[in-house]
């Protein structure tokens, strides 16, 4: 049985969540789709789905594990759909405001990549996640994880033009 | 030893976090609360609806019969993948299975085909089981509720795959549910499978049903298979699968390439499945 007051301190917990990893799971989603709505729908609906289980995800050692899977998740099959349906053609149009022309080259760069290769790139650097982390994330093996990682900031440094030799 | 590239990636994205607050101002949480709160109304009007519309409509009688085994093939047609029995020609999910390939299932088939447990013709075998839309299938690790498969996958970077290697479904009547909200009389088993060929990859078998408005196919607690071994390289396969009296009888290649008959029932009416 509910205790008296139980739910209002469920909801600040998840409130205190929702506004410390919104920012996060946003700039990773947003550096995947390069969309800014996108980014907000994709990242609200996993909340959304997060507070109608939060009984049980409220209960978990890393919720914000479970949101982000979510919203990866919808993003990837989203993304798919969007892709065939050629929407996703526009090319960075819906730019987030705030974001720096710079900042903006580094999506575009993501967005050369094979969206595997992207995801793995994403959740290293924006999520900080280890390689076996990610393995566990995105269901593949930790080698194909490693071979993502590889290809993907080879074809992201040539994208951004960073050279190995220029910095030594 | 230095990585030039590396570093200058990780300022690029350093650059890209330290923006990112400015870019990406959370909406209030209220927000959230209240479109969660509309969905779980929503649903339950839904619902309820639908109980209802299916409470009248159901002035049938349901009685369960149960499904008829038909002999398991010898183990050395298993290992072949040779199938020992014909899909019927109106289901097309197996139309387009002529045979199934090298490490297929094979699916023995009720011998009853066609009849339901009211004597309707069986709604589920209609299912074009390739293209189909599924309900339920948190297997497939996809967050929507409903997977859809097109051409037989769901497309996604770890595809789950329906009736992989020219596997076929099994019809019979096996899931337990109240009458009132269940107007189709045939369930289906179907194999699927989670994972990349190059990498670990998963089977599971499916029970599927057909939902109170007659068309939502909807997946009950699935049998999974054994995980794959830690390098991915070994994948326990189902290789035969067919329904005795509500229990699944299912024979599996093992990691270590053995074979053994397993048995499968529900614990309780709607619950997960056991070996036993």
């Amino acid at each position: 049985m509910r205790r008296p007051g139980e739910a209002e301190r469920s909801a600040a917990d998840f409130t205190a969540l929702y506004e410390a990893r919104f920012v996060d799971l946003a700039g990773q989603l947003y550096a995947f789709t390069g969309d800014n709505s996108e980014t907000y729908d994709l990242v609200q609906e996993a909340f959304i789905r997060a507070w109608q289980r939060w009984a049980t995800v409220g209960k978990y050692e890393d919720p914000v594990a479970w949101v982000r899977r979510v919203a990866w998740n919808l993003a990837m099959s989203r993304y798919r759909r969007l892709q065939r349906s050629r929407s996703m053609l526009r090319d960075v149009s819906q730019v987030a405001p705030g974001m720096e022309p710079d900042r903006v080259a580094l999506v575009a760069a993501l967005r050369t990549l094979p969206e595997q290769h992207r995801r793995a790139v994403v959740l290293h650097y924006l999520a900080d996640l280890s390689v076996t982390e990610i393995a566990v994330e995105t269901g593949a093996a930790v080698g194909t994880v490693k071979s993502w990682l590889h290809r993907g900031r080879v074809q992201l440094a040539a994208a951004l033009q960073i050279h190995e030799g220029v910095d030594r | 030893m230095t990585d030039p590239i590396g570093t200058a990636l990780s300022e690029e994205f350093a650059a890209f976090r330290q923006a990112a607050p400015t870019a990406f101002a959370p909406p209030p949480a209220n927000a959230v609360f209240a479109t969660a709160r509309s969905r779980t109304v929503r649903r339950r009007v839904l619902v309820g609806a639908a109980l209802a519309v299916a409470t009248i409509a159901a002035g049938t009688t349901l009685l369960p019969a149960p499904a008829i085994r038909r002999p398991m093939p010898p183990a050395d047609m298993v290992t072949t993948a040779v199938a020992t029995a014909t899909p019927p020609p109106s289901a097309p999910g197996s139309s387009s299975s002529t045979g199934p390939a090298s490490g297929g299932a094979i699916a023995s088939l009720p011998a009853t085909p066609g009849s339901g447990r009211s004597g309707q013709p069986g709604q589920i075998r209609q299912s074009d089981w390739r293209n189909a839309s599924i309900r339920g299938l948190d297997f497939c690790g996809e967050s929507d509720d409903v997977v859809t498969f097109r051409g037989g996958s769901n497309g996604n970077d770890i595809p789950c795959v329906i009736l992989p290697g020219g596997a076929r479904p099994v019809y019979a009547e096996f899931l337990v549910e109240e009458p009132a909200n269940r107007p189709a009389a045939e369930d289906a088993l179907v194999l699927v499978e989670l994972g990349n060929q190059s990498a670990a990859r998963r089977q599971a078998l499916v029970p599927v049903a057909i939902g109170a408005d007659g068309r939502t196919l909807i997946a009950w607690p699935v049998i999974k298979g054994d995980p794959p071994s830690p390098t991915g390289d070994k994948v326990m396969t189902f290789t035969a699968y067919h329904i005795e009296q509500n229990i699944v009888v299912a024979t599996v290649k093992r990691l270590d390439g053995t074979l053994e008959t397993r048995r499968y029932r529900q614990a309780g009416m709607y619950g997960p499945w056991e070996q036993f």
